[in-house]
């Protein structure tokens, strides 16, 4: 049986919703047009970070403006060695830049400080979806989505080819191929063998080269619900041990000091005199320069024991909460961080692209770019990725830095770095409750 | 206005500039300093009052207290090491010699230049395997020194590259000292038959007990600001080998971003030199004042 109601509303169904189609229509029309009108027009101020991305950005900042009459972008470079001294003071201050860069360690940090916009706004779920997830958690704080990724790094063992050959030894390039820890040992003791090699390997400087192992052997520095310390593990001092070891057969280089630059920590590879540099493929254009001809660069495979154990590091751009123009903002960094962009930027730069929808056609160093891509697809830890961008994070990097310093070292054992770093871990947590 | 009130007032006038830029950019930050060591204060929030707690937490803190005794570590031995040179070197270029102008001026060169740029240079030179030192090592037969990559080695190194920055300063400081006492006094004493030696240790060095004090005091106050080579040579490291109290404040304020802690840090650096300096005051104070 119909209701008279019913009946009523299905007479003046069609004029009533011919009537609300329309006003949406218009009122969708109208609201696009203010939102063009108003968001995408104003002045921005955009940092980034080294001279030698000055130019490319400024393209990009170029096209832009050239798609967007009325807005203005100012471009300010600081040098990356004073970027997080300068960054905080202008915040504080109250001249913090509209648009700003943060490294992956950062962002997390950042936004426990309550000066990142919420980009959920404006950066639907759909336009998330190419991204990695492990960096989309990175950009989310409390739920709310904080940042978008540039770009993304792993660790890169590049190794010196002419010294491989020389010993006889394959190249893995493959997951499949990954050598064990035990045979890693064994290539580096037979590369140093037989070329009188002053160290048969660099391994970095900093926990984004070292901590790998110790994610790889099982170990981690938080429980699982992030609450308390777990780095004290048989896992841990079995990686300490194994590193130490090498450390003092000669077969890794100990840690350089923390003020040396990029020059200096490579050049024992760029003379040839060691075989393997743990470093990035950021700075392949950097480190080929510095080869020059003196020998075929190359890359291998990360070595793997029971587990997952690269991080994931990147830039990620962000917009600051106190900006006057949010939309423009939020605007811009879509606009930096689209397909085109990310594709252009990862082919100048050798970076990994974060988005799945985007494929670079690497010019130079194509073969390395590959295993880099395949080693982050195969061995990319979603754990370590967001343990080290933990908000308090840079305070247990600094400990575990400077514990791992001490052991290799010799100046402290295994056992008291890891009782000293889970006691760091200990009391971070605690402050942070 | 009268003469009379012209001339009280003008002289203030004309220091009130001053005034006003130590009041703006000295005590005015010092005093925030002092506040916001009772604060709890990251970088990019308001600060908040939490007492004492920031000191608590400095008794309890295994960097605090290796940083420390960096510090001392570094103070006392650049200050003796700068002082004990600086008067050597400054008691040969009082001798009529040839060229010593010359010497003066090379041995002043290294306090004009950057202490950065000084810095790099050394740590390049400090480097394990190419670095000129242990090349020159190297030459006689001694075995490469990890001088910046060892704990043994990294604070002796950085010792060594501050005095070479600094005792130019002394050499200069002490030469306006040993030129201000008459030398008819050192006459004296060599014809009443003292030798050059006793000449210099009963009548020279009492004489130049002021001088000495200024040096000291001067020296122990920038020693105990060690920062900028530290920071460029090693980051505090290896391990905490390195990590003296300017660069555990500009650690705890700018990499960790807690702007209260760093200013406690401050507060007992402060105090450490005042302590220092007063020592110093008291032990050579009695006989300065004559």
């Amino acid at each position: 049986m119909r209701s008279r109601f019913s009946s009523v509303s299905q007479k003046s169904f069609k004029p009533v919703t011919m009537v609300l189609v329309l006003a949406l229509i218009l009122s969708t029309v109208g609201m696009s047009f203010a939102q063009s009108g108003k968001g995408l027009e104003g002045e921005l101020t955009f940092y980034w970070y080294e001279d030698r991305f000055a130019e490319t950005m400024q393209s990009y900042i170029a096209q832009f403006e050239e798609a967007n009459p009325g807005v203005t972008v100012n471009l300010e470079i600081l040098p990356f060695g004073t970027y997080f001294e300068r960054l905080p003071v202008q915040i504080a201050s109250g001249n913090a830049p509209d648009v700003f860069f943060l490294v992956s360690g950062q962002v997390q940090n950042y936004a426990r400080m309550d000066v990142l916009a919420d980009l959920g706004a404006c950066v639907t779920p759909e336009e998330l979806e190419p991204y990695r997830s492990a960096q989309i958690d990175f950009s989310t704080y409390d739920g709310t989505l904080i940042a978008l990724p540039f770009t993304t790094t792993v660790l890169t063992l590049l190794v010196n080819e002419d010294l491989f050959n020389a010993a006889g030894i394959e190249i893995p390039r493959t997951f499949e191929e990954a050598w064990t820890w035990e045979e890693f040992a064994d290539v580096l003791r037979t590369l140093k063998a037989n070329n009188n090699l002053v160290s048969a390997m660099y391994n970095g400087g900093r926990d984004f080269w070292w901590l790998p192992w110790f994610y790889g052997n099982g170990a981690s520095l938080f429980n699982e619900t992030l609450d308390e310390p777990a780095f004290n593990s048989p896992e841990a001092l079995e990686t300490f041990e194994y590193l130490k070891a090498l450390t003092d057969e000669g077969l890794i280089a100990v840690p350089p000091t923390a003020g040396a630059s990029a020059q200096e920590v490579q050049q024992l590879f760029v003379q040839g005199r060691q075989a393997v540099f743990s470093g990035g493929h950021w700075d392949l254009t950097g480190l080929v320069d510095a080869i020059g001809d003196s020998f075929v660069l190359n890359a291998a495979m990360f070595p793997v024991s029971s587990s997952n154990s690269l991080a994931l590091g990147g830039d990620y751009l962000v917009v600051s909460r106190d900006t006057a123009n949010p939309e423009l903002a939020c605007e811009f960094i879509k606009f930096l961080t689209s397909a085109e962009v990310t594709q252009d930027y990862s082919e100048r730069y050798y970076y990994l692209p974060p988005r799945s929808d985007v494929t670079p056609e690497y010019t130079e160093h194509a073969a390395i770019m590959e295993l880099v891509a395949s080693q982050a697809d195969a061995l990319a830890s979603s754990q370590l990725t967001l343990h080290r961008g933990l908000p308090f994070y840079s305070t247990v990097n600094s400990v575990f830095g400077a514990e791992y310093q001490l052991v290799m070292l010799g100046e402290k054992s295994p056992e008291e770095a890891l009782e000293a770093i889970d006691a760091a871990i200990a009391q971070v947590l605690a402050e942070a409750e | 206005m009268s003469y009379r009130i012209n001339r009280r007032i003008i002289p203030y006038l004309f220091l009130l500039p001053c005034f006003v830029a130590l009041i703006l950019f000295s005590f005015i930050p010092f005093l925030q300093g002092l506040y916001f060591a009772l604060t709890s204060y990251p970088l990019l929030k308001s600060p908040e009052f939490i007492g004492f707690k920031n000191f608590e937490r400095l008794t309890r803190d295994p960097l605090f207290l290796a940083s420390l005794r960096n510090t001392l570590v570094y103070m006392i031995t650049t200050v003796t090491l700068r002082v004990i040179i600086g008067l050597i070197l400054a008691v040969l270029l009082n001798i009529r010699l040839r060229g010593r102008i010359l010497f003066r001026t090379i041995f002043y060169l290294p306090v004009i230049a950057p202490l950065v740029t000084v810095s790099v240079v050394w740590r390049i030179i400090f480097d394990t395997y190419s670095g000129v030192l242990n090349a020159g090592l190297d030459l006689l037969g001694i075995a490469p020194v990890p001088w910046l990559t060892s704990t043994a080695w990294a604070m002796p190194a950085i010792v060594i590259m501050s005095v070479w920055k600094t005792f130019g300063w002394n050499i200069v400081v002490f030469l306006a000292g040993l030129q201000s006492i008459p030398g008819s006094l050192q006459e004296a004493a060599l014809i009443d038959g003292a030798s050059r030696w006793q000449a210099f240790r009963h009548v020279t060095l009492p004489l130049l007990r002021p001088t000495v004090l200024l040096a000291v005091v001067m020296s122990t106050i920038s020693a105990s600001q060690v920062f900028d080579q530290v920071y460029v040579m090693t980051g505090g490291g290896p391990g905490y080998s390195t990590m003296t109290l300017g660069q555990m404040v500009y650690t705890a304020g700018f990499q960790d971003y807690e702007m209260g802690y760093a200013s406690a840090v401050s507060v007992v650096l402060l105090l450490i030199t005042l302590i220092f300096t007063m020592i110093q005051f008291k032990g050579f104070g009695q006989e300065v004042e004559y």
